[in-house]
């Protein structure tokens, strides 16, 4: 019985984190209709920000992590990949270069970090809430979750700013014409996802670890999450990513943790057999 | 060729409302209406771009189109381009299949017909657009056997020294006894080449009969003007 | 003088692999990110015969093909049902999935340890035992890529998947059948992936799961993104180009994990400046 509570709980909590990514990602394809591989490398690049900061002002790198990364997304999109857009780079491209950016920034930190797997925090406290192991970190991932996802509701339903966005997604040049300022919402939509993604993964560093090829791998799961029920509902990525998390928990825990990443996948391809149409929304498929 | 009762419907909005029409060999069969009105949503019914929903065809399997928006292979030559659109082909044949001579011959007899002949080899990506409006048609000529011409707009910017070049070549294709089926908004164009049209308004046939007769139809010149 | 032999060889069987990429991505418009995959099946399917069981090596050939060939196929099938930007991303995850077999199946594969004391291929009945020799086995094997290349690319076959990259509807109107001319493009370039590991396994004599990651993919990809799509001169000169710049910077004398991470890290500067500067590539015939 404990067992199981502790599976329920863990599993929320990775789902939390899946729904995280999956809505934070989902945010940024809606701006810019490519595979941004980019959103890895801020979960990367945010929990190893942690990971150094933290040495010196404490619980504060929070903060300071995710203003980083916001600022080099910010720099990144000004000064790169929105001249790509602008150009009218086809979808490929910009998803080669984004491929290119994380390729790098993963070989940076791993020049100056190493590979090796390691530890965001030592001084986790645990608490034992009836028999279950609970550490503040997975209490605030589950917050952070939830709070994501209705704040983002909120946001895109009743701010003029989330009714930009949508028209954005919507038909991105139409919305260019009627005079909503495109352009800076690209850039502010490119530092909040990345926000989100180095909030992210500091979590689930903070829960786990960190390694220089965490982002990818927790990007998949994400995006995974959020395809198996609808990708424009954030409160339905929320139910994918705990049915992900679900199962990846139960083969995890029959197989042993190797098969993660594998099972992330596999899934994925079984929900596309099932429904070809796929459960997926109707605005983040292009047809080929 | 012929339709009984083709629906088609996107969604919540009826495109196509029992549209029934008979389109007959060595006859130039036009087809108009305003804006929206399903004209490119029959044809793409008819040519398989969209699956058929409700309705029956009667010899309507061995056809050649053109697109409105010519949906060329850009980095293919013009003569490529051509060698293609002849037959079509298994890949297992494909992979052992090098163009004959004959075919080449072929090709480039069309390549003169709509007169690019010095473009030959060229790109398409590297043609201007009124040369890439005259490959799209070229491309539906080239298609062997073929019955019926589907063509989608083919005036719709062509230069003054074009446009005549492709009314013979669409009085051509109505001698050798093919079905041609015409969608235009030119008035003129239908006026002088059409042997009978159909006029399609909001997915319904409103009208048919020859040019003229269509064009003083007062429900037709509502549905033009009410829009 | 063998270091000059090695260098030989390792191009050697990189340009097929360059080749048969090209073929996928630069001329049927396939974003795919799999070949390493295909390439350590065929790697590790003689390593697994030749070494266990004894067989020969080009019977061990054979059989790779053979399991290449089913998984390609399956996989093409499965993949086919995602559209656009997401069929990448499931071809990420087909790559992850192969590479937690290669890493998880132990007692077939040797899991991260990999598979030592490959035997030394026998072929024809004449041991291959000299590097020299080895070199001319995959010289021969290379022309042989070059040769059928150049058929398949001047063929009708070659036209059409072109056509299908330019505009897959128009293809599908003009009466070609699309998903079949996919699929066997995707598994004619897998099945050369393989014949290339298989050779690859062979000449090392030691295999491991590293050979065959995402990252590996992303490397074979960079050969073609620099050499050029559609063009075969193109995917020559970026498989040598590629070859040959980590050994430049091996004079540099840097340390083996740092130069290793740093090879990483100019592929992914050097994609994020094609795609900005030149995305046709130095010899490409069609930009992405």
């Amino acid at each position: 019985m404990e067992y199981f509570l502790q599976i329920a709980v863990d599993t929320i909590v990775l789902a939390s984190l899946y729904t995280l990514i999956g809505t934070g990602f989902s945010l940024r394809y809606s701006i810019v209709k490519y595979l941004d591989i980019g959103f890895a490398v801020y979960m990367t690049l945010g929990a190893y920000a942690y990971f150094v900061f933290s040495k010196y002002v404490g619980l504060y790198a929070f903060l300071y992590s995710i203003l980083f990364s916001a600022v080099v997304a910010y720099i990144c999109e000004r000064f790169y990949f929105a001249k790509l857009e602008d150009r009218k780079s086809s979808s490929m491209i910009m998803m080669i270069a984004s491929l290119g950016f994380m390729t790098l920034v993963q070989a940076v930190i791993a020049m100056i970090f190493t590979s090796n797997v390691q530890g965001l925090r030592t001084d986790i406290s645990v608490y034992n809430v009836f028999g279950i192991a609970i550490t503040d970190v997975k209490v605030i991932s589950i917050l952070c979750a939830f709070i994501f996802v209705v704040l983002l509701n909120l946001i895109l339903k009743r701010t003029k700013f989330g009714s930009h966005i949508r028209a954005i997604n919507d038909n991105k040049s139409l919305a260019e014409t009627t005079g909503i300022p495109v352009k800076k919402i690209s850039l502010i939509i490119a530092s909040i996802s990345a926000g989100v993604a180095t909030l992210a993964g500091i979590l689930y560093g903070m829960d786990t670890s960190v390694d220089p090829l965490m982002g990818m791998s927790l990007l998949l799961s994400g995006v995974t999450a959020s395809i198996i029920i609808d990708i424009q509902d954030a409160k339905k990525v929320y139910i994918g990513a705990i049915i992900l998390a679900i199962i990846q928990n139960t083969v995890v825990w029959f197989l042993g943790g190797e098969w993660k990443d594998a099972i992330v996948f596999l899934l994925l391809i079984v929900i596309l057999l099932l429904r070809p149409e796929g459960l997926l929304g109707k605005k983040l498929i292009r047809t080929v | 060729m012929k339709t009984y009762n083709i629906n088609h419907h996107f969604g919540g909005i009826q495109a196509l409302n029992d549209v029934s029409i008979f389109c007959e060999e060595g006859k130039i069969t036009g087809l108009i209406g305003p804006n929206g009105s399903g004209k490119s949503t029959l044809v793409n019914v008819l040519t398989n771009v969209l699956h058929r929903m409700h309705g029956k065809v009667e010899n309507g399997k061995h056809f050649a189109r053109t697109f409105q928006d010519a949906k060329l292979w850009s980095n293919l030559t013009v003569l490529e381009s051509f060698l293609m659109a002849q037959k079509s082909e298994s890949w297992l044949y494909s992979i052992f299949h090098f163009s004959s001579l004959e075919e080449i011959k072929s090709a480039k007899e069309i390549i003169e017909r709509i007169e690019l002949t010095h473009h030959t080899n060229t790109k398409v990506r590297n043609l201007s657009y009124g040369q890439r409006k005259l490959v799209e048609i070229g491309r539906a000529l080239s298609v062997t056997n073929s019955q019926i011409l589907y063509l989608d707009e083919p005036f719709a910017g062509l230069s003054d020294i074009s446009t005549p070049l492709v009314k013979d070549l669409i009085l051509e294709e109505k001698k050798k006894g093919k079905v041609v089926l015409i969608i235009e908004h030119d008035m003129n164009i239908i006026r002088t080449l059409c042997d009978y049209v159909y006029v399609l308004d909001a997915g319904k046939v409103i009208a048919e009969g020859t040019p003229d007769e269509c064009l003083n139809n007062k429900e037709v010149k509502e549905a033009y003007l009410g829009l | 003088m063998d270091y000059i032999i090695h260098i030989l060889i390792i191009i050697s069987i990189f340009v097929p692999l360059a080749l048969s990429l090209d073929l996928l991505v630069g001329r049927t418009g396939i974003l795919s990110i799999t070949h390493a995959g295909m390439y350590g099946l065929g790697a590790y399917t003689t390593a697994i015969l030749t070494k266990t069981y004894g067989v020969s090596f080009l019977t061990s050939v054979a059989v790779g093909i053979l399991v290449t060939v089913c998984a390609s196929y399956m996989l093409s099938k499965v993949l086919s049902r995602l559209k656009g930007d997401y069929y990448t991303l499931g071809s990420f995850g087909a790559n992850i999935i192969l590479f937690s077999l290669f890493m998880n199946l132990t007692p077939l594969t040797g899991g991260p340890m990999g598979i030592f004391n490959i035997p030394q291929a026998v072929i024809f009945g004449i041991p291959v035992t000299s590097t020299l020799a080895f070199l001319l086995v995959s010289l021969v094997f290379m022309c042989l890529v070059i040769i059928f290349m150049q058929m398949i690319t001047t063929s009708r076959f070659g036209l059409i998947i072109q056509a299908i990259r330019d505009d897959t509807l128009a293809t599908e109107v003009f009466g070609y059948n699309v998903k079949d001319f996919k699929t066997v493009a995707f598994v004619i370039s897998a099945s050369i992936a393989s014949i290339a590991g298989s050779l690859y396994s062979t000449y090392i004599s030691f295999i491991d799961p590293s050979s065959f990651t995402l990252n590996e993919s992303i490397f074979m990809l960079t050969m073609i993104i620099i050499g050029g799509f559609a063009s075969k001169r193109g995917a020559i000169f970026g498989a040598v180009f590629v070859i040959l710049l980590p050994e430049l910077l091996r004079f540099v004398g840097l340390p083996d994990s740092i130069a290793a991470q740093l090879r990483v890290a100019i592929y992914g500067a050097i994609l994020m400046y094609l795609m900005y500067k030149k995305p046709t590539g130095v010899f490409g015939n069609y930009t992405p």
